[in-house]
C-alpha cells in the first residue's frame, strides 16, 4: 500500500512540475513586421472577451445582439449606418436613384465586389439575399416586409420596388438581414451549415466557431478596400464570468474586454496598461407600469413614480457615471431625440402631493418584477426601493429567473417591472412601433394607449420631408413624456474595456462592431 | 455470482430507473414558465412571431407526442437538435463532456491525495497536534464558498504571478491540463474536507477494533498492520462517500466552469436551462444519470474487492 501511495505521490509531483515550469501564458501574438518602413509593429491577432457565446450567425434566422453586433464584420449592404449611427451612407451602392413616387429605388452597385471566397457578387445572390430576408420568419422580417419586388437588370444594377413610400426604407437598406450573401454557398452546405456563419463581402469571414468557446475571424483577402482590414484575425473567447473576464484583461490573456461590469470600470481604467470607455450607445433602460392595475391608471400616480426616481443617483451607483439622465424613451445618440425634455427631478414631496391627489394619501405598495441575475437591473431594484420609500412607496422585489419573469410580464401578470431597450437601426420608427403600438409588445408591456400617437407613428414612417418628419416625433416623445406609461430612467454606454496598446475600436451606438482598422500594437 | 453477471444484473436493473429519469425530466421543463421560443427571438419578438416560430419548432403539437417523438430518438441514439444552437445535440455535448470529465479525473485526483494523506494522519495521530490542525482545515475548507476560492487563487497563481492561464480550457493538450489544474483543486477542497473526516474517523474506529490488539500481539510490524488491516477496512465507507461525492462534482462544476471559462457540460446546463433548450437539458439529465448509475455499479464492485466478506448478488 506504501509503495502505492509513494507511486502516486511522484507521479502527481511530475505532473505539478512539468505543468507549473512551462512558460507562462502569453497571447497568441507573434510578431508580424507591417510593411513599410517607419510603422509600428502590429500584432497578428486580438482577442476580443464577452459574455455570452452566438447561437446563429444567419442574419436571417437569428436573434440576439451576440450574433447581430458582429454582422458588420462579415457581411456588407447596399447602405450602412455611419460610426456614429445618426445617418446612412453608401456601402456596395455607389449612387441609387428614387423614382417621383417614392416606390422604386434604383441603385447602382460598386463594380468588382467578390466574395470571401472569391467568387464574384452576382445580381442573382442580392436578389436571393433580400428576398430571403423577406420571406423568413424572424423578429427582423419588418426591414424587408414592405419590399413587392427585387429584381437585377444586370450585375451592377438592383432595381427594389416597395409597397408604399417610407421614410425609413434607407434605414431598412442598412438593416443587418439586408446584406449581400452568397447564395451558391446557401445551395452548397445547407442551413444548418450555414448558420455557422454566412459567406459576405466584409472585411473578415467567420473561420472556426467552438461553441461555448469561441468565435475565430479571418482577414477576408478579397476584401474591397486596399490594405483593409489592418489585423489578420479577431477572436471573440466567451467568458461568462464578469470577474474572470476582468482578470483575464488585466493578466494580458484577452487584449479587449466587453460588458465590463461598470462598477469595474473606474477601477480597470486606474491600472497603467488599461483603459476602460463607455462608448456611446443606444441603450436605454426604463422602469414599466403596468397600466391595466388600478394604481397606476391615473396619469399623476405615474408621475409621482418619475419626481420619487433619483435618476442622477442611480447613473452615479450603477454605471459608475457612465451614462446619462434619460429623459425621452428615445435615446439620445439616435435620430430625431427630442432635447427639449427637462428631466422631471428628485422631489419625494412632490412625490407624496400627487399621490395623495390620485387618491393614495398614505403611500402605495407595489410589487417590482426583476429579472435575476442581470446585475444592472438588481441593483435598479434594490436603489429603487429605497428611493421609492422616500415618497411613500412601500416596494416588495420579486425576483425571478429570467426566462420566468420575461414570460410573467409577456403575460402582463407584473405590477411593475424594469426592461430596456437598443437600437437595431438608427430609423425612430423601429422603436416607435413598440412604444405605440399596442399589437406588437403591448406599449412596452404598459398596456397604455393614445390614439393620436398611433395616428403620428404611422405618418412618422411614411412622411418624407425630414422637417416634417422631425415634428412628428418630437410630439411623440413629448406625448409620452406627459403621459408616463413608463419612466425611462437613463441612457446607459457600452463598457468596454483595453489594452492601452489597442488603436482604431470602433463600436456604432447600434453595437455594431467595426474593425477595419483595429490594431494592436506590440512595440 | 461472478463479476460479470453482476455488472449485466445491474444495467438490466436500470432500464426502468432511466425510463422514469426520462419522463421525470420532459414533463418537468416543460411544466416550468418560460419557453425556448420567446427566449430565443428575445425582447423585441412580437406575439405574431413567437407564435410562427413555435409552429416551425414543432412545439405546438400535443406534450405527449412530442414526448413519444423523442423517445423514439432516443432509442436510435438521435438526441435531436439543440433549439438554441440548431446544431446536433450529440456534436455538442461531446466536446465539452471532455473536458468535464477530465475536470472531474483531477478533482478526484486531488481529492484523493489530500484527504488520503491528511485523513489517514489525522486519524493516527488522534487528538494531537496534527489532528487539532487537520481538523481545523478542514472546517475552513467545507465554509469557504468555491466561486471565491476560485477567484483568490487566480488573482493569485495566475495574474499577480502567471503560473496558470486566468481560467479558459486552451488550445493544445499540455495547455488543458494547466488550464484545469486550479479550478480541479478548488473543487476537490470541499471533497477533500468531508473525505479525510470520514478517513480520520474510519483509522479511529477501525484502530479501537479487537484485531488490532490480537495482530500486534502476534508480532506483526506496525507497517503491516496499518497496510493489511486498518487501511482496507477505513476505506469501505471513504469510497461511499467518494462515489457520492463524483456525482455531486458533475453537478457542482457548474460553478467552477462558470469562474474558470471552461466549456464544460456544466456550464452547457444552466445555459440551456436559461434559454430553455430543451434538446439539451434532456441530454444531458439522461447521460448524468447514467453516470450516476455507473459510478454506483462501480463502487459496489469495488466493495467486493476490499472486503471479502462482500459477495456480488
Amino acid at each position: 500500500m506504501k509503495k502505492v501511495l509513494g507511486y502516486l505521490l511522484i507521479v502527481a509531483l511530475v505532473v505539478g512540475l512539468s505543468v507549473g515550469c512551462s512558460p507562462s501564458t502569453t497571447p497568441e501574438t507573434p510578431p508580424e513586421t507591417d510593411a513599410g518602413s517607419g510603422e509600428r509593429q502590429i500584432a497578428k491577432q486580438i482577442v476580443i472577451g464577452r459574455i455570452q457565446d452566438s447561437d446563429d450567425l444567419d442574419p436571417v434566422t437569428q436573434d440576439g445582439n451576440v450574433n447581430i453586433w458582429m454582422f458588420n464584420l462579415v457581411l456588407e449592404g447596399l447602405l450602412k449606418t455611419n460610426d456614429e449611427g445618426t445617418a446612412m451612407e453608401p456601402q456596395l451602392a455607389e449612387s441609387w436613384k428614387v423614382s417621383d413616387d417614392g416606390m422604386t429605388y434604383t441603385f447602382k452597385l460598386r463594380p468588382g465586389i467578390k466574395f470571401s471566397d472569391g467568387t464574384a457578387v452576382t445580381g442573382e445572390d442580392w436578389v436571393w439575399s433580400l428576398k430571403r430576408a423577406a420571406a423568413e420568419d424572424s423578429t427582423w422580417r419588418f426591414a424587408a416586409a414592405d419590399i413587392v419586388d427585387v429584381t437585377a437588370p444586370d450585375d451592377l444594377t438592383l432595381v427594389v420596388t416597395i409597397t408604399e413610400p417610407l421614410a425609413s426604407m434607407e434605414a431598412n437598406f442598412a438593416m443587418f438581414n439586408m446584406t449581400v450573401q452568397s447564395k451558391a454557398y446557401y445551395d452548397k452546405v445547407g442551413q444548418e451549415v450555414y448558420s455557422a456563419g454566412p459567406i459576405g463581402t466584409g472585411p473578415y469571414v467567420f473561420s472556426e466557431w467552438k461553441r461555448g468557446e469561441y468565435i475565430n475571424l479571418v482577414k477576408n483577402a478579397y476584401y474591397h478596400e486596399e490594405g483593409l482590414p489592418k489585423t489578420e484575425e479577431i477572436k471573440f473567447v466567451v467568458i461568462p464570468d464578469d470577474n474572470t473576464r476582468a482578470l483575464q484583461l488585466e493578466a494580458g490573456q484577452i487584449d479587449i474586454a466587453t460588458f465590463v461590469p461598470f462598477t469595474k470600470m473606474t477601477e480597470l481604467d486606474a491600472k497603467d496598461n488599461i483603459v476602460a470607455s463607455g462608448i456611446p450607445s443606444t441603450e436605454s433602460r426604463y422602469i414599466v407600469l403596468n397600466n391595466n392595475n388600478p394604481k397606476f391608471a391615473n396619469q399623476k400616480a405615474r408621475l409621482a413614480f418619475q419626481y420619487a426616481t433619483d435618476k442622477k443617483q442611480m447613473v452615479d451607483f450603477i454605471l459608475s457615471g457612465y451614462g446619462e439622465v434619460a429623459t425621452s424613451y428615445a435615446p439620445k445618440s439616435g435620430m430625431f431625440f427630442n432635447s427639449e425634455l427637462k428631466d422631471y427631478g428628485f422631489d419625494p414631496e412632490k412625490a407624496k402631493a400627487l399621490l395623495a391627489e390620485a387618491g393614495y394619501p398614505d403611500g402605495m405598495d407595489v410589487e417590482l418584477l426583476v429579472r435575476a441575475g442581470n446585475v444592472v437591473y438588481e441593483q435598479m431594484a434594490v436603489i429603487l426601493k429605497e428611493q421609492w420609500a422616500k415618497s411613500g412607496i412601500n416596494v416588495s422585489i420579486l425576483s425571478l429567473e429570467s426566462a420566468t419573469a420575461v414570460q410573467m410580464y409577456r403575460d402582463m401578470k407584473h405590477e411593475i417591472t424594469l426592461s430596456g431597450w437598443t437600437n437595431d437601426m438608427s430609423d425612430p420608427s423601429q422603436q416607435a412601433v413598440y412604444v405605440f403600438d399596442i399589437k406588437a409588445s403591448h406599449n412596452y408591456y404598459t398596456d397604455w394607449e393614445s390614439e393620436r400617437a398611433v395616428e403620428l407613428m404611422n405618418a412618422g414612417v411614411r412622411e418624407l420631408d425630414p422637417i416634417k418628419r422631425e415634428a412628428i416625433y418630437m410630439e411623440l416623445q413629448q406625448i409620452h413624456f406627459d403621459e408616463v406609461p413608463m419612466i425611462p430612467v437613463f441612457y446607459s454606454s457600452y463598457p468596454v474595456a483595453m489594452s492601452t496598446s489597442i488603436e482604431g475600436f470602433v463600436q456604432t451606438p447600434l453595437g455594431n462592431y467595426r474593425f477595419e482598422n483595429l490594431v494592436k500594437y506590440i512595440d | 455470482m461472478s463479476t460479470l453477471n453482476y455488472v449485466i444484473k445491474r444495467i438490466l436493473q436500470i432500464i426502468p430507473v432511466m425510463i422514469i429519469v426520462t419522463v421525470l425530466i420532459f414533463f418537468m421543463i416543460r411544466l416550468i414558465p418560460g419557453d425556448p421560443v420567446t427566449v430565443l427571438l428575445g425582447d423585441k419578438a412580437t406575439p405574431e412571431m413567437v407564435k410562427l416560430l413555435t409552429i416551425k419548432m414543432g412545439l405546438d403539437k400535443p406534450i405527449y407526442i412530442q414526448y413519444l417523438l423523442f423517445m423514439k430518438g432516443l432509442l436510435t441514439f438521435d438526441l435531436g437538435n439543440s433549439l438554441h444552437y440548431k446544431i446536433p445535440v450529440s456534436e455538442l455535448i461531446s466536446k465539452r463532456f471532455v473536458i468535464t470529465i477530465v475536470l472531474t479525473f483531477f478533482t478526484v485526483i486531488f481529492s484523493v491525495i489530500i484527504s488520503f494523506f491528511t485523513g489517514y494522519t489525522a486519524g493516527l495521530k488522534k487528538d494531537k497536534l496534527p489532528d487539532q490542525i487537520i481538523r481545523m482545515g478542514a472546517l475552513v475548507a467545507l465554509s469557504m464558498p468555491q466561486f471565491w476560492v476560485g477567484l483568490i487563487l487566480l488573482i493569485a497563481f495566475a495574474v499577480k504571478i502567471s503560473i496558470f492561464p486566468v481560467g479558459g480550457w486552451g488550445s493544445t493538450w499540455p495547455e488543458h491540463i494547466r488550464a484545469v489544474i486550479l479550478p480541479a483543486f478548488t473543487q476537490s477542497l470541499m471533497t477533500a474536507a468531508l473525505l479525510a473526516r470520514n478517513l480520520r474517523n474510519g483509522v479511529v474506529d477501525t484502530l479501537k477494533m479487537d484485531f488490532v490488539d490480537f495482530a500486534r500481539s502476534k508480532g506483526l510490524d506496525d507497517s503491516s498492520i496499518k497496510r493489511d488491516h486498518i487501511i482496507r477496512n477505513a476505506l469501505i465507507s471513504y469510497i461511499t462517500l467518494l462515489s457520492m461525492r463524483m456525482a455531486y462534482m458533475l453537478g457542482g462544476s457548474i460553478i467552477i466552469e462558470t469562474v474558470f471559462a471552461l466549456p464544460g457540460i456544466g456550464a452547457l446546463m444552466i445555459e440551456s436551462i436559461y434559454s430553455r433548450d430543451y434538446a439539451v437539458i434532456q441530454a444531458v439529465v439522461i447521460i448524468f444519470a447514467a453516470i450516476v448509475i455507473t459510478v454506483n455499479i462501480l463502487t459496489d464492485i469495488a466493495y467486493s474487492f476490499l472486503d471479502p466478506r462482500v459477495t456480488l448478488e
